[in-house]
């Protein structure tokens, strides 16, 4: 059988799968499942009971569906509905929900000149310096992180802020982020259901603060893709009092509002967008909103696609960055100007320039004029007659942009996508900063946004804490599809992760041919190790080597197995590579040792179904295989049922492995596993470990020895039986976290103290993957988390011992070649 | 107490995936019902973290996560699929090819096993695997190139097996 006919069958068994259906109604799970738990049982009703059939039409209905899922895209989203400075990435509903906007929790976090802010799912903070420092402000009585719509810091350090209650808009406002309280205005759309027959419904909120004493919100309803009803609310005194401005009935100002912008109090200038691949409007008002008429813009072709970005002021002009595409995918860059207020813009000025797709421009004004498009930062010190093009590596999706000099600006970045156009949107905010002019963006760690992936189509992991101060970080780029040809790399910070330096070796930035970064191994800070080739199945792979913290790599040899094998030192020249393979449940293990840093490979162990080398490991169970020494290595096991899993030694490089005794505690039954290796000082050991009872509940227990390893009995934490993960950093010294809560005991589980964290950990107890520590404390101060859970693997430290809990963000970026 | 818009959400969010998940059930356990109960399963832990799962970025990618080691779990409690309750296709034949699979599957490295499962049954792209699985594109590229040349010679193998009825 050729392999891609094992991939048309896995499809068509799963087709025939999908057409098969589920009856069970997801009432039937919730019903079901509150009644079980206070039963005090966890599996849920068996399908036979809640099984029913389903009619044809689902059933061809979902057939159809499994085969066309939207594929998520890169959407115009984050540009549409907020291009530029004085704007937020706002929030939205998944259209098939009823429930409050903003409940679905995407960030919000923008930036304004020296303002910026940030929303996560517990607090909001803002920045009077452009993002570097950031304190917290504590919300509004009654308004929780998820109940907040919209928020915007003005360049004075004006807060606005907007929670959706029912049909109608608290619009909250501050004065400063340390001035006392917050005071609110009701804002009452003039929706009117029983004239329409619709329920309208607030989506979205828009809040324009600026000229000054003036401030804007836009409430809108999105009704589908294209169409939305936007209600207009202009303030005239500082947010206090809001007067409501009836929409004009023109059809292409019933739409999606991607930005609202006064230049004065009398005039200003609406972009009225229309959805993927259309056309969007230009309208202006010279008397406070009272009246939209369209713009003229001459020299803009009636028939084409375009998309505008913000306009901006610029003196007494009004300039408008604009993109036009033809029917041939070609798009073009322009400025527009406008003498007159906004009422008609000429142009383009200076040069057009060719744009790379399809989003809408960003244009900040500065020393000089920025323009961000697509993976380009067009730049301009003559007001457009000429523009200086610099490409930039990897730059994710740019909401707003405030310049500091003429080659320093921060940003605020989204990965964004959507299941549909502008719907079921999910977005991911934070900050980026140029100091070169935007060839390379720096993330700026340390902003409370709370999210997980860093960059846009960029996979981080492994992540190898070496000590306190150094970390090594793989990453990738992923193209759409699965293509090949993404960007790869490997950095390293020594400082915590605040400076990350790009340490990939030579040839291997890319994600072609045989250059395929397949392992990683970081053992000190000094050295590491990668093995790279081809993703066929058979491919060879070449094993290099860092001793000088990746500054230089040498080819050192081939990988000993082609099957794939995981990589692993203790020293500069002592090395494994275990092949574990063969299935969930048993595994065999085709264990190879290095004497000379990887350059030379002999198999010393080997453990198969029926046979295995003499004092080899057991076929049965999980299992994962760590040195500690050039001779003594541990391999930990996780197993089905009965209880314990075994623990191993070898003494002799894994050349043979002695089965330790392991006396399971009195009560405990089910299946678990270690949760690494045996910390072994003298005489005292001691090693997590977790029962896996039923269902989801977990008993954690730490074993400890006192002959060396040689028998291992188990001590229980405190409390009730919960499922830890367990960091024995020494025999005495161990660390158990889970959710915000750490247990830690200095004296080998005699007494026992809770530190409770700022960070709620999701982490994920995965019995059978081997890897980085997850939890890994280098002293009593200073510890890493990785999280793997959720959105992605993201990093964490702390420097007090657990309490205060930093997100180290993984650059990823390549510097320009 | 629940509230009403956390269970509407959850209903919402459980109509949506559940066609996109119940393939790679199906292809997981090569049985029905099996499937139903991994989905089960799956969903009724989304629903007692339901404040937690509904604010993650990405909940099916959590589904699906849960579900292949819900899976994985069952296989080692249980060496071997049910034979005796296979899947039947649409004119009520036995699915062999379902029990080849979800036999051979088990019987794959685990990481091979699950970029197989979530690209070719899932249908998640490679970047998507790649994230969810917290490993570059290249890797998850050569997961699913190795998990598949061993699937063939697995698959011709096992389809002996169940022909012979030994499972």
């Amino acid at each position: 059988m050729a392999e891609d006919e094992v991939r048309d069958l896995i499809r068509s068994v799963a087709r025939r799968g999908t057409a098969l259906g589920v009856s069970t109604l997801p009432e039937e799970i919730r019903h079901n499942l509150s009644h079980s738990r206070h039963a005090g049982g966890h599996r849920i009703a068996t399908a036979s009971v809640l099984r029913r059939r389903l009619t044809p039409v689902f059933v061809a209905a979902i057939v159809l569906a499994v085969f066309f899922v939207p594929v998520p895209h890169v959407s115009l989203f984050n540009r549409l509905v907020a291009p530029t400075k004085s704007s937020t990435v706002p929030s939205t509903v998944p259209s098939t929900s009823s429930t409050s906007p903003g409940s679905s929790g995407p960030s919000l976090a923008g930036i304004d000149g020296p303002a910026a802010w940030a929303l996560s799912a517990t607090q909001l903070s803002v920045s009077d310096d452009g993002g570097l420092d950031w304190s917290a402000v504590a919300l509004p009585a009654g308004v929780d992180a998820g109940g907040v719509t919209s928020v915007v810091q003005a360049p004075n350090g004006e807060l606005f802020l907007a929670a959706v209650k029912g049909s109608t808009v608290r619009l909250y406002r501050k004065a400063s982020s340390t001035s006392a309280g917050w005071s609110y205005t009701t804002l009452v759309p003039s929706w009117s259901s029983a004239a329409t027959g619709f329920a309208f419904q607030t989506s979205s909120v828009m809040i324009t603060p600026g000229p000054t004493g003036m401030v804007t919100v836009v409430v809108t309803d999105e009704l589908s893709h294209t169409e939305a009803i936007p209600r207009l609310f202009v303030s005239l005194d500082d947010g206090a009092t809001f007067r409501q401005y009836p929409t004009p009935a023109r059809s292409n100002l019933n739409r999606y509002w991607s930005s609202v912008t006064f230049i004065t109090p009398a005039s200003g200038l609406v972009v009225s967008g229309t959805g993927a691949g259309g056309k969007e409007a230009l309208f202006h008002t010279s008397d406070g909103g009272t009246s939209w008429t369209p713009s003229t813009i001459a020299g803009l072709q009636a028939s084409a696609n375009v998309a505008f970005g913000t306009p901006f002021a610029e003196g007494s002009d009004i300039d408008l960055p604009e993109v036009t595409s033809s029917s041939d995918g070609a798009e073009t860059l322009s400025l527009y100007v406008s003498g007159d207020d906004g009422a008609t813009f000429t142009g383009p000025i200076g040069r057009a320039v060719s744009a790379p797709n399809s989003l809408s421009p960003l244009a900040v004004r500065g020393q000089s004029l920025w323009v961000v498009h697509g993976d380009k930062v067009y730049k301009s010190a003559n007001d457009g007659q000429t523009w200086t093009v610099v490409t930039t590596a990897g730059l994710p999706e740019i909401s707003a942009m405030s310049l500091t000099s003429a080659s320093t600006a921060t940003a605020v970045a989204g990965t964004s996508s959507c299941a549909k156009f502008k719907t079921d949107c999910t977005s991911d905010t934070y900050f980026v900063r140029t100091t070169d002019g935007g060839q390379r963006w720096n993330i700026l760690s340390d902003v409370p946004t709370g999210t997980a992936v860093p960059v846009s189509g960029l996979t981080v992991g492994p992540i190898w804490p070496v000590g306190a101060n150094t970390v090594w970080a793989e990453w990738g780029q992923n193209l759409p599809g699965g293509a090949s040809g993404g960007a790869q790399g490997l950095e390293r910070s020594t400082d915590g992760g605040k400076d990350w330096t790009d340490v990939t070796p030579p040839g291997l930035d890319r994600q072609v041919g045989d250059h395929f970064i397949t392992d990683f191994y970081a053992l000190d800070t000094d050295h590491a190790w990668v093995t790279y080739g081809g993703v066929a199945s058979n491919a060879l792979q070449t094993v290099a080597s860092t001793s000088d913290s990746g500054r230089h790599w040498k080819v050192e040899g081939r990988s000993p197995s082609t099957y794939g094998c995981e990589l692993q030192f203790v020293t500069a020249l002592d090395g494994w590579c275990a092949a574990i393979g063969a299935a969930a449940g048993s595994e065999g293990v085709d264990l190879y040792r290095t004497e000379d840093g990887g350059k030379h490979w002999r198999l010393v162990s080997d453990t198969g179904p029926t046979t295995g080398s003499p004092g080899s490991l057991p076929f049965g169970c999980d299992k994962n295989i760590q040195f500690v020494s050039p001779s003594v290595g541990w391999a930990v096991f996780s197993c089905n049922g009965g209880g314990p899993a075994p623990l191993y030694e070898s003494t002799n490089g894994g050349r043979t492995w002695v089965s330790r005794e392991v006396t399971k505690p009195s009560g405990l039954f089910g299946y678990g596993g270690f949760a690494g290796v045996p910390a072994l000082v003298g005489a005292d050991g001691a090693v997590g470990y977790t029962f896996q009872l039923n269902g989801s509940t977990r008993r954690t227990v730490v074993y400890v020895s006192t002959d060396a390893g040689a028998s291992w009995h188990a001590v229980a934490p405190p409390g009730r039986a919960e499922g830890w993960l367990v960091d024995t950093m020494t025999p005495l010294h161990w660390r158990l976290v889970n959710g915000d809560h750490i247990l830690a005991t200095d004296d080998g589980g005699r007494t026992w103290h809770t530190i409770t964290s700022n960070v709620s950990f999701n982490l994920f107890y995965d019995f059978t993957s081997p890897g980085p520590p997850v939890v890994d404390f280098v002293t009593n101060e200073v510890g890493w988390i990785v999280s793997t859970s959720g959105a992605g693997t993201s990093l964490w430290r702390t420097t007090d011992g657990g309490s205060t809990w930093r997100r180290v963000v993984v650059n990823g970026h390549k510097s320009e070649p | 107490m629940v509230r009403e818009e956390d269970a509407h959400e959850f209903d919402v969010l459980y109509r949506r995936l559940l066609p996109r998940v119940m393939g790679q059930a199906y292809a997981m356990t090569g049985n029905r019902a099996a499937a139903e109960d991994l989905i089960q399963e799956a969903f009724g832990r989304a629903w007692v973290r339901w404040s937690r799962v509904r604010r993650l970025q990405n909940p099916e990618a959590w589904i699906r996560r849960v579900m292949l080691n819900q899976a994985i779990s069952d296989w080692r409690k249980a060496s071997r699929p049910n034979l005796f309750d296979p899947g039947t296709q649409a004119g009520g034949e036995p699915d062999v090819d379902a029990l080849w699979l979800a036999q051979s599957l088990r019987r794959l490295p685990r990481n091979q096993c699950r970029a197989v499962v979530l690209h070719d049954a899932a249908g998640m792209t490679v970047p998507e695997i790649a994230r969810e699985l917290h490993v570059p594109a290249g890797t998850v590229k050569s997961w699913i190139s190795r998990g598949r040349a061993a699937l063939a010679l697995l698959l011709t193998d096992s389809k002996e097996d169940v022909r012979h009825g030994r499972g």
